[in-house]
């Protein structure tokens, strides 16, 4: 069964609940004013009270249908006890009203959903509105209780039958709104996907952002105002999802990660040309890394290479890729000041969050050899698969 | 937006992504139109049975009246009184009655209360009530249906306690009588109330299931889904750098940049980096857990390594379900968060592979199904009272344990995974087929 069914049913059951056990107890407060009823009767009138409270109880916790059906009689034998009695004192006839208006048609918030409930709840509402006529057709003066037994079960089934639907129709938008969002939720992963997979444009406009974060100091001025309208436009392409020209296919998703490694390398190269460092490449210029490991790598490649553009003080660095069963190594070499790496608070060079955090979410590594005066090697490590 | 707000929004509790919020204003839609109206026809129709019954207990109890009006004045002032509601709700079409009106109509509803009051008062020792009075509550219940529940309830609980006031009153004349006089008191409060009770489970019912239906959407997504109001903020500061970046290019900001924008770009640089870095980790669990309104409050993940990511459609389906019905349990004392905490036993590169798309092929299935543990630790709630319902979801996660106490108590949950099953339905993995 669906799960709002349940919650339905459930919710059909607290409600059954409040009305039964209202007029169980109602009907039963009224007996106890004095002189209600004969003592026998009194007597008969509260056990059947109390089992109709109990019964409600039991249907409403579980469902049961031989308890609904077990309440319904309890209060129509309660009716027939107090109906057939010589007078009917004015409590006795509350009571009546009660047990008849809220406490055996409680039942049919319940049962009315149920498949052939409304059969079943028609002909409880029969018997009932039978039992009502024969007390008045034996002498009792009013029909009271003949219009309380028609109004008690007509709400119960019209509360029953309304939340029932309600909750049909609203089960239906709900679906509808679910389905429609999860289109949307699929749409945005896509577009989120394609922005991350522009990794080599965002590993250009980060090494922007960070010159400029630095106003641009050391670089010139022309450079990087080409940088900086260059990054733009193609954030704007990649906004506006506008198809791309060949050059900048690469630049957002490369064909393949052959591709993608000498795209990347080379742009990184021209990047860090454009702000006055050479960088050599050497080695394997093919390698078999799942993405998310050459993207670890080669964007911890592109923070040393602005570490050693920064803080070395020389124009030109290496870069020697090597790997051998297990390992891809990439090693930064500089020729330029170095410095003693107990001393230099790594965090500093945000080398700790973007390099080692990088590789470390791959499994891999990174070192650093390096001395005042003899220039520094970095060594990058990552598993392969 | 700035960065700044996203920066703020970032860690102050629960915020939808834009595009959730879109649908989950949808729950006034719900609550209003579909199903709503449903309801509160059924509602009206049931307050109209009551009104009828008591119009006929009137007719019933004509005789016993003295020469004069009777209770026929107060009648006519009920009728005059939903006249003029029905009447403007209909030319008021789609549109809420004003609120003017509204509280006018609440407040009229004395008229009757008196004149049907005073119309009987001293006669109830011959078994007369008051009706019309009583018809107020019957009244009330279309209102609570199409306006809050709280006033309608209010008024009706003033109006029984006049009516129950009205009977004591005149207990040493009316003797037996009294007690007729109460159950027709009850008879105005009583219809209201499960009227209200109804509605407020319809649209609490409403809310949850549609919180749940949005947040079900995360169990269709890729081991390592970016999330909904990540890409919405990944897209924010692609765009505020696109914006910096035109300005520097095109010579708007001038170079040496000025302190602010230094700071803006590095702030900018910092927060696109961690969106590019971080969250890889993140797993349709986490999105549905931040996602949603109800869970956000109710329930804390840990999953260091994304290992959610492997399990199952129908797994995800059932886990959901199951954190959603444990949440839903009453609580007792202070309320805990359940935590739930996911690892897996076979932390290799699964999560990689799944993410590069390419596990169809056959040679996947030789690999070894990750096994993944979920440790969820519930406090507060009585084990034995837990529905069967999550019990039954639980147990078609995984295998499961349960240690601890009654009140708090620890639901270990091992699951085999299909490894051929990253449970990417969607479009995002065709269109990304690179392999690794």
């Amino acid at each position: 069964m669906k799960r709002i069914q349940k919650e339905r049913d459930r919710l059909l059951r607290r409600i059954a609940r409040i009305a039964g056990l209202s007029g169980a107890f109602g009907a039963l407060a009224c007996m106890l004013v004095p002189g209600s009823a004969g003592a026998l009767e009194l007597v008969i009138v509260v056990l059947l009270g109390i089992g109709t409270a109990v019964l409600v109880v039991v249907h409403t916790t579980h469902g049961s249908i031989p308890a609904a059906l077990g309440a319904v009689a309890t209060a129509l034998a309660t009716l027939a006890v107090l109906g057939t009695a010589e007078t009917i004192d004015p409590a006795a006839l509350a009571a009546m009203s009660l047990t008849t208006a809220a406490a055996a048609p409680s039942v049919a918030v319940t049962l009315i959903v149920r498949p052939s409930g409304v059969p079943l709840v028609g002909s409880l509402a029969a018997i009932s509105l039978m039992v009502a006529v024969t007390i008045v057709a034996t002498g009792h003066p009013t029909p009271t209780v003949i219009l309380a037994t028609i109004a008690g079960w007509s709400v119960s089934a019209s509360i029953g039958l309304a939340l029932d639907h309600g909750i049909a129709g609203a089960a239906a938008r709900i679906d509808e709104v679910g389905r429609a969002h999860e289109a949307e939720r699929i749409a945005s992963e896509a577009e989120a996907r394609q922005r991350q997979d522009a990794r080599v444009l965002h590993d250009t406009v980060l090494a922007t952002l960070s010159l400029l974060a630095h106003s641009g100091v050391g670089v010139g001025a022309a450079a990087l105002r080409q940088q900086a309208g260059d990054d733009a436009r193609l954030l704007k392409q990649l906004r506006l999802g506008a198809p791309l020209d060949n050059a900048s296919n690469a630049i957002f998703s490369p064909d393949s990660d052959e591709d993608l490694l000498s795209t990347t390398f080379e742009s990184v190269r021209q990047r860090f040309a454009r702000m006055g460092l050479d960088v050599n490449w050497h080695g394997v210029g093919q390698l078999a890394l799942p993405r998310e490991t050459l993207d670890a790598l080669l964007g911890a490649l592109g923070e040393c290479l602005e570490n050693v553009r920064r803080h070395s003080g020389v124009n030109e660095a290496d870069v020697t890729v090597s790997d051998d069963d297990r390992t891809v190594r990439a090693m930064v070499t500089d020729a330029g000041h170095g410095f003693e790496p107990e001393t230099v608070d790594r965090a500093r060079l945000g080398y700790a969050e973007s390099v080692v955090g990088r590789l470390q979410t791959v499994g891999g590594r990174a070192r650093v050899f390096s001395s005042p005066g003899s220039g520094t090697t970095v060594m990058l490590e990552v598993p392969k698969p | 937006m700035s960065i700044k707000t996203l920066e703020q929004t970032g860690t102050n509790g629960f915020r939808r992504p834009a595009r959730t919020a879109r649908a989950a204003r949808a729950v006034a839609d719900v609550r209003d139109r579909h199903g709503g109206r449903r309801l509160a026809t059924g509602i009206t129709v049931a307050g109209g049975v009551v009104i009828v019954w008591l119009l006929a207990r009137t007719i019933v109890i004509m005789p016993l009246f003295p020469p004069g009006p009777g209770p026929w004045p107060a009648w006519i002032a009920i009728a005059v009184i939903i006249g003029i509601g029905v009447v403007s709700r209909v030319f008021s079409s789609m549109q809420p009655l004003p609120d003017v009106l509204y509280a006018l109509l609440l407040v009229a509803l004395v008229v009757p209360v008196w004149l049907d009051v005073s119309a009987t008062w001293g006669l109830l020792h011959l078994g007369v009530t008051p009706t019309a009075a009583a018809a107020v509550g019957a009244v009330l219940m279309p209102v609570a249906a199409i306006r809050g529940t709280r006033i309608p309830l209010a008024v009706a609980i003033a109006d029984g306690t006049v009516l129950a006031i009205a009977a004591l009153l005149q207990a040493p004349s009316a003797g037996p009588y009294t007690v007729t006089g109460l159950a027709v008191a009850a008879a105005a409060v009583l219809p209201l109330i499960l009227a209200v009770v109804t509605i407020r489970g319809f649209r609490r019912l409403v809310v949850r299931e549609l919180d749940l239906s949005l947040v079900q959407s995360t169990v269709a997504t890729q081991p390592s889904p970016v999330g909904m109001r990540a890409s919405e903020e990944l897209a924010q500061l692609d765009f505020d750098a696109e914006t910096l970046l035109d300005d520097v290019g095109s010579g708007r900001i001038a170079i040496p940049l000025p302190a602010e924008a230094a700071e803006r770009a590095g702030r900018l640089a910092a927060a696109l980096r961690a969106r590019l870095i971080e969250g890889r980790t993140d797993t349709w669990l986490r999105h549905a857990v931040t996602e949603s309104a109800y869970l956000s409050e109710r329930v804390v993940v840990d999953d260091p390594e994304g290992a959610a990511g492997n399990l199952g459609k129908a797994q995800r389906d059932n886990l959901l379900l199951a954190l959603w019905l444990l949440g839903g349990e009453r609580r007792k004392g202070p309320a805990t968060a359940i935590s739930v905490t996911v690892t897996s036993l076979d932390a290799d590169d699964d999560e990689t592979d799944a993410a590069a798309g390419a596990p169809h092929d056959g040679a996947e299935s030789a690999r070894p199904s990750p096994v993944v543990h979920i440790g969820i630790e519930v406090d507060g709630v009585a084990r034995r009272r837990l529905d069967a319902a999550t019990w039954d979801a639980i147990g078609k996660v995984g295998t499961h344990d349960v240690v601890g106490g009654p009140d708090a108590f620890r639901i270990d949950i091992e699951c085999r995974t299909d490894p051929t099953v990253p449970a990417s339905a969607s479009a995002a993995a065709a269109a990304r087929p690179r392999g690794s």
